[in-house]
């Protein structure tokens, strides 16, 4: 018995050390394909599926091998943070607003190319954002916790229907003051009213409503799915997924409808930078993007792309004017305020 | 001593004694080495891979961080953490006591059927569980709203609860069984004999005998309840937690100082709870393993007793059998509680996403026997030798485990992210991140097993004059195989299902199955979340049968 546990102790070492030799070696090979311009590494917050699928197109046409990293957000930039004495990524999904204070903490780089085919309004003057996508700030809805809390109320069309006393307890939305998701709704009442004071009032109102801040700016596409409430802030393409995978959920653009621009900066002292700008610039060309609103179902930046069969087109939505490095910039004190004044 | 010497001098004992001196010098000697080396081995991997980056994470807050403690919603989630943290605790030790008192008893029968049940939360993958609780129990829940009419919401404190205490009440299994289960029945049937009831028997004998592996469990629980992340950010609703908010801190607002100054508040219960222990533990013996062993069995149960006991744990394990009964059933159902219609799409991603999975269960096997190898030499140099520095290896041990894993894996990426420790983006850092996550489980079962084998039996080979090593490898480890063999399964599953702490680790190209299940549901692909799911428990499973058939008798999971 003793020799029996032994010799399984013995084996099950040596298998580890081999194991964990060349796991070590493999990864060995992996730096020195990057470093001599084989490979680009990208973090991105896009669903999992579209980033693969760009990644190949973009392989097969440069030769170039792209690996993505896929997480949420708010990982990535504390990752991007966590990382800068020896920057692992060359390029990184981001939201527009998020693009200032990394510029400042020099986490990323300014970059210029021509920008051929965006809208002049998407396109960053100091170059470090490269603008992908537009993503609708939106309403998922229950329809069946929606009938019943209701009777049977026909949808909201404006911010304001969503005001609603028989709602109480059953909206949800996610922390603006943790969440980017959160902030671009609370940003989108601000930029709607253009009147700071309006704003608080109708967040006032707003929160009698709210039965949960949530930590993360998906999780309410999740609760409104499964029921726990009957209607929650989100992006559009959270809700087009959740509803895509078979749940009842309505997706409500209540006018003027928010907007955040998405899409990807370099990052300062990466491994392949020439391959980042590169892969970047595809990735703002005609192809991709249209890879990216027929996979995603957001909007494009561009003029020559076709949108989803459905969608109403950007002109005929009626889109709040929304000014990201303000947005930006009112950031921190709206946090503070939205924080002392609902305690989340 | 050789015969030479007992022909040259008519009294042995004299001539012999220069001889018997050398070797009893050249013994000692061999025995400084063997222990030097073990001791090395375990304080180099504690210092590396839970010290120097727990002190990393401790240089982040400045000043500013640390005079942040005093905001109310500090506060309120300290709070809110110390109630859930003392309920989950009490409820899930209770429950797993429980267990571990069935499966110790020959005259409970169904006791398969419990060991199953004690095994499914160590095997459930992250995030489906509390997703399978909302849609069994919660405000359109299939048992709750569809099934009995009701419109109770699950999410908050209540469901918080119930959750904790169903995932976690197995680590008090698993540390309470091999207690229970060599407690001498000689003393219970001593007490029996002599007249006391049941209950007496059990107040005044086992409960007495188990108190310090009580204990154990509850340190253990503990540990886990206020460091996990998934259960309340899920189900919790805005019932803020010290772990979460540590984690928004952190990934929310990149503010790391933060989220360390949180993680250290967390430190606090988790050390009271160590340093009680350890006071207990100095001033009790635990002894159940001597010389001489009881070969009585247990002393049946009273009727009642045993019927209310298999009432508990009956109902406990039916609600374990709806949960992982419709994980199972949702990964081949097209949108659970939406769309019945079945599919074998969610299993085709779950097959796509094989690379994930295989590098899962690869990198835990390793992580596993890394783990339990260290912490079974890390348990006897600590309380087998008298090596300078075992206090701190103690407490390192166990540090791992009252950190949340967000923490961990931030702090592990500004360790390791530089020369001369360049480690990310390497297999290596996911398996030693393993390891870690692993170690203070796979310590404590270890400290317990062999604080039960009595000092008497190594201080017998040792006046017999066997060597350290020999003691180590002829005694200890022969004694030590049930914890050897729970430590490997145990490891293997923490490792697989790991989640926060290698989501910082993960590099484009080595994914893994625990990561991809959350980056799926993130988008509401719940199928094909659940699908990944349940192929990571099915190849969990197949990992216990690849070591059940490989140990054969000697892999005896809650049954030490």
């Amino acid at each position: 018995m003793r020799t029996t546990l032994l010799r399984v102790a013995a084996g099950a070492l040596s298998l580890a050390l081999l194991m964990a030799g060349s796991a070590a070696c493999g990864s060995g090979g992996d730096d020195a394909a990057s470093a001599s311009g084989g490979s680009v590494t990208w973090y991105t917050p896009m669903p999992e599926e579209p980033a693969r699928r760009l990644a190949e197109a973009y392989e097969a046409e440069s030769g170039v091998e792209v690996k993505v990293l896929r997480q949420s957000a708010g990982e990535l930039l504390a990752r991007l943070k966590a990382e800068a004495g020896r920057p692992q990524a060359d390029v990184i999904g981001l939201a527009s607003g998020d693009a200032g204070p990394l510029a400042k903490e020099k986490l990323i780089r300014s970059y210029k190319p021509g920008a051929e085919g965006i809208d002049k309004r998407f396109i960053d003057p100091e170059g470090y954002w490269h603008a992908n996508e537009l993503i609708l700030m939106t309403v998922g809805v229950n329809a069946d916790r929606w009938k019943e809390e209701t009777g049977g109320a026909p949808l909201p069309k404006t911010w304001d229907e969503l005001l609603r006393p028989d709602l109480k307890g059953q909206l949800v939305m996610p922390n603006p003051t943790l969440s980017g998701t959160g902030y671009t709704f609370v940003a989108t009442q601000f930029f709607r009213t253009g009147d700071d004071a309006a704003a608080w009032k109708f967040l006032d109102e707003f929160h009698k409503l709210v039965g949960q801040y949530t930590d993360s700016g998906g999780a309410p596409s999740q609760l409104v799915a499964t029921g726990e409430y009957a209607a929650g802030v989100s992006f559009a393409h959270d809700l087009l997924n959740v509803r895509g995978a078979g749940f009842p959920i309505e997706v409500v653009y209540p006018k003027p409808t928010g907007v955040v621009i998405s899409g990807n900066a370099l990052v300062q002292g990466s491994p392949n930078p020439q391959g980042g700008e590169k892969f970047v610039q595809w990735l703002q060309g005609k192809k991709a993007s249209q890879m990216i609103v027929d996979l995603v179902h957001s909007y494009p930046v561009r003029g020559d792309v076709k949108l989803p069969e459905g969608a109403q087109s950007l002109a005929e939505l009626d889109l709040v004017d929304y000014d990201p490095v303000r947005a930006g910039e009112m950031r921190d004190a709206v946090s503070k305020e939205f924080a002392k004044r609902y305690g989340v | 001593m050789s015969s030479t010497t007992l022909t040259s001098d008519p009294r042995p004992g004299r001539a012999a004694r220069p001889d018997w001196q050398a070797r009893s010098r050249r013994r000692r000697l061999a025995d400084r080495v063997t222990v030097g080396t073990l001791a090395l081995y375990v304080g180099g991997l504690l210092v590396l891979l839970v010290l120097v980056p727990t002190v990393a994470m401790l240089f982040e807050p400045g000043g500013e961080a640390w005079s942040r403690l005093a905001e109310p919603r500090v506060a309120e989630a300290a709070e809110n953490t110390v109630v859930i943290g003392v309920a989950s605790t009490l409820s899930a030790t209770v429950v797993g006591f429980l267990f571990a008192y069935a499966l110790s008893r020959p005259d409970i029968r169904g006791r398969g059927v419990l060991r199953v049940m004690a095994l499914l939360p160590l095997i459930s993958p992250p995030f489906v569980v509390g997703l399978a609780v909302l849609l069994l129990f919660g405000r359109r829940g299939l048992i709750t709203h569809e099934l009995l009419g009701l419109d109770v919401s699950l999410l908050g404190l209540g469901g918080l609860w119930l959750v904790q205490t169903l995932a976690f009440f197995p680590m008090a299994t698993l540390t309470l069984l091999p207690t229970l289960k060599n407690i001498g029945s000689t003393l219970e049937w001593a007490s029996r004999d002599l007249g006391w009831t049941w209950f007496q028997t059990f107040r005044r004998v086992t409960l007495p005998l188990a108190f310090p592996t009580i204990l154990n469990a509850l340190l253990l629980v503990c540990m886990f309840v206020i460091t996990d992340f998934g259960n309340p950010v899920l189900i919790g609703a805005g019932y803020q937690v010290l772990s979460v908010e540590a984690y928004v801190q952190a990934v929310g607002r990149q503010d790391f100082g933060m989220a360390v100054v949180l993680c250290v508040l967390l430190f606090v219960p988790t050390l009271v709870l160590f340093l009680i222990q350890r006071r207990v533990l100095a001033r009790r013996s635990a002894v159940t393993v001597s010389g001489k062993t009881g070969s009585l069995p247990p002393a049946p149960l009273p009727t009642a007793v045993r019927r209310a006991l298999l009432a508990v744990l009956g109902l406990v394990s039916f609600l374990m059998i709806l949960i992982y009964g419709s994980i199972l059933f949702g990964s081949f159902t097209r949108a659970w509680g939406a769309n019945w219609s079945l599919t074998l799409d969610h299993w085709q991603t779950a097959l796509l996403r094989g690379d994930d999975i295989r590098n899962s269960a690869l990198f835990s096997a390793t992580a596993a026997i890394i783990t339990t190898i260290s912490t079974l030499v890390a348990a006897y140099v600590v309380h087998r030798t008298k090596v300078f520095g075992r206090g701190v290896m103690d407490g390192l041990a166990v540090l791992p485990s009252a950190i949340p894993g967000t923490m961990i894996g931030i702090s592990w990426l500004l360790t390791f992210n530089e020369p001369p420790l360049a480690l990310t983006g390497t297999a290596l850092i996911l398996v030693l991140v393993m390891v870690v996550r692993a170690i203070p489980v796979g310590y404590r079962t270890a400290v317990t097993t062999i604080n039960q084998i009595s000092p008497s039996i190594d201080e017998a080979a040792t006046d017999l004059g066997a060597s350290r090593a020999r003691v180590i490898v002829q005694i200890m480890f022969p004694l030590l195989g049930g914890a050897f063999t729970t430590s490997l399964v145990f490891g293997f599953l923490h490792a697989i299902n790991t989640l926060s702490a290698v989501i910082f680790l993960t590099s484009p190209g080595i994914g893994l199955g625990a990561p991809t299940i959350v980056n799926l549901a993130e988008f509401g692909q719940w199928g094909a979340a659940t699908g990944v799911a349940a192929g990571l428990m099915v190849v969990s499973f197949a990992g216990l049968a690849v070591a059940k058939l490989a140990l054969g008798s000697r892999l005896r999971l809650y049954d030490l």
